[in-house]
């Protein structure tokens, strides 16, 4: 038996998730760098499969780069967890492990990059733990 | 080790409870926290700051702000962190909430705002009853300080029931203890790094047959409310019962609290 739970990653810091209708799918238009709210959804969560769906891409020269992130506490900066290698056209991303999920605190941090780009896409992660927590855990 | 299922429910319940049936339990044991924070920041689960061998949820504001407020305000400000339990319950019953909570980061004792409430919706009006766990300034005794429903009503004039418009605190309890606010911190970029800190305790009850406060529980003093009434604001909102805690900030600088084994109360049906 497991434990599994999953989010979307898209949601801005200042966006609250209630009414559905902010972050999922989510469409990035013209080169920036996205990072998402914090998620710690994962604190419990042992290892992660991160999903990337893209349904649609346009421009020119047009790439859509997905890193994950972990909160370092004790330094109080992101560091880098694991990467979804550049994308440019509409796919189904094959997943990428993240094992283990460190960190207590992730964002994705998704950069565009291009002319006149534009992405529209599902990002999400799958967390993963063992089942049965000991009950004095 | 498993520990036998009766031995768990007992370890479980904050021995702070003296009174009601337990209606629910978020203990943070289950790696998926069952409340959900219906504001901005977040929360977890935090292995980091544990109570009574269980991990303990952290609110942390993620650097949003408030808009500076006076006081909590007579519905949940969206600009924080609103955590919370929602139930059904048809104005009939007498429901209680109890927290442990400590004061976990640095800045918690100016420019934060710690409250939690229990409030229902009828499909009109809503009906808060609010605690502002109100801190008090550094290593000050904290003050429990209650929505005041009439008081609110009387300062809104011709508009009682404005959800927009200015709430009235009224300060119902002090604790005799500091709130520790200004020492006893975990913050490690700060070099702080003490996780036993200083939990404090909170139980509000309410009346939701009568729409009156019943009794606030600030650390070991508990204070009758009997003659105070529940805030009413004019809402459309899910006519529901909702449990839950509010954490913001009126500045930028990242802070955060935790809360242990949070417990939902049923005293009594009205």
């Amino acid at each position: 038996m497991a434990i599994k739970m999953q989010h979307w990653l898209t949601t801005l810091p200042n966006n609250d998730e209630q009414g559905g209708t902010v972050s999922n799918p989510k469409t990035l238009t013209g080169a920036q760098t996205f990072n998402s709210r914090e998620y710690g959804e994962y604190a419990g969560m042992a290892k992660g499969l991160l999903l990337l769906n893209i349904t649609a891409a346009t421009g020119s020269g047009q790439t859509l780069t997905v890193t994950l992130q972990g909160w370092d506490e004790a330094a109080g900066i992101w560091r880098d967890a694991a990467t979804i290698a550049a994308q440019s056209a509409v796919a189904v991303v094959a997943p990428v492990i993240v094992d283990p999920l460190w960190y207590d605190i992730y964002r994705a941090q998704i950069v565009v990059a291009g002319t006149t780009p534009s992405f529209t896409f599902t990002l999400s992660m799958i967390g993963f733990c063992e089942e049965p927590v000991p009950s004095d855990y | 080790m498993v520990l036998a299922k009766d031995e768990n429910l007992v370890r479980a319940i904050p021995e702070r409870v003296r009174s009601g049936v337990v209606a629910y339990r978020e203990n943070f044991r289950h790696p998926v926290l069952g409340v959900w924070n219906d504001g901005v920041g977040r929360i977890h689960r935090d292995n980091n700051i544990t109570l009574s061998g269980m991990p303990t949820m952290r609110l942390d504001t993620g650097g949003q702000t408030n808009g500076g407020p006076a006081n909590p305000g007579r519905t949940a400000n969206t600009g924080g962190v609103i955590v919370k339990r929602r139930l059904l319950s048809n104005y009939n019953e007498i429901w209680g909430m109890a927290i442990w909570f400590r004061l976990t980061s640095l800045n918690l004792t100016s420019n934060a705002m710690i409250s939690m409430s229990i409030y229902n919706r009828d499909g009109a009006h809503a009906h808060h009853a609010r605690v502002w766990l109100n801190p008090n300034g550094n290593n000050q005794p904290m003050l429990g300080q209650i929505l005041d429903g009439a008081a609110t009503a009387a300062a809104n004039g011709g508009t009682p029931t404005l959800p927009s418009g200015p709430a009235v605190y009224t300060t119902v309890v002090t604790s005799d203890n500091q709130n520790g606010g200004g020492s006893h911190t975990y913050d490690l970029p700060t070099s702080r790094g003490d996780r036993a800190g200083g939990w404090h305790f909170a139980k509000l009850v309410t009346d939701f047959s009568a729409l009156k406060y019943v009794s606030l529980q600030l650390d070991s003093k508990e204070v009758d409310l009997s003659t105070y009434s529940m805030d009413v604001t004019d809402s459309t909102g899910f006519a529901g019962m909702h449990h839950s805690i509010e954490f913001s900030a009126s500045t930028s600088t990242r802070r955060y609290i935790n809360v242990a084994n949070w417990v939902g109360t049923l005293e009594a049906a009205a």
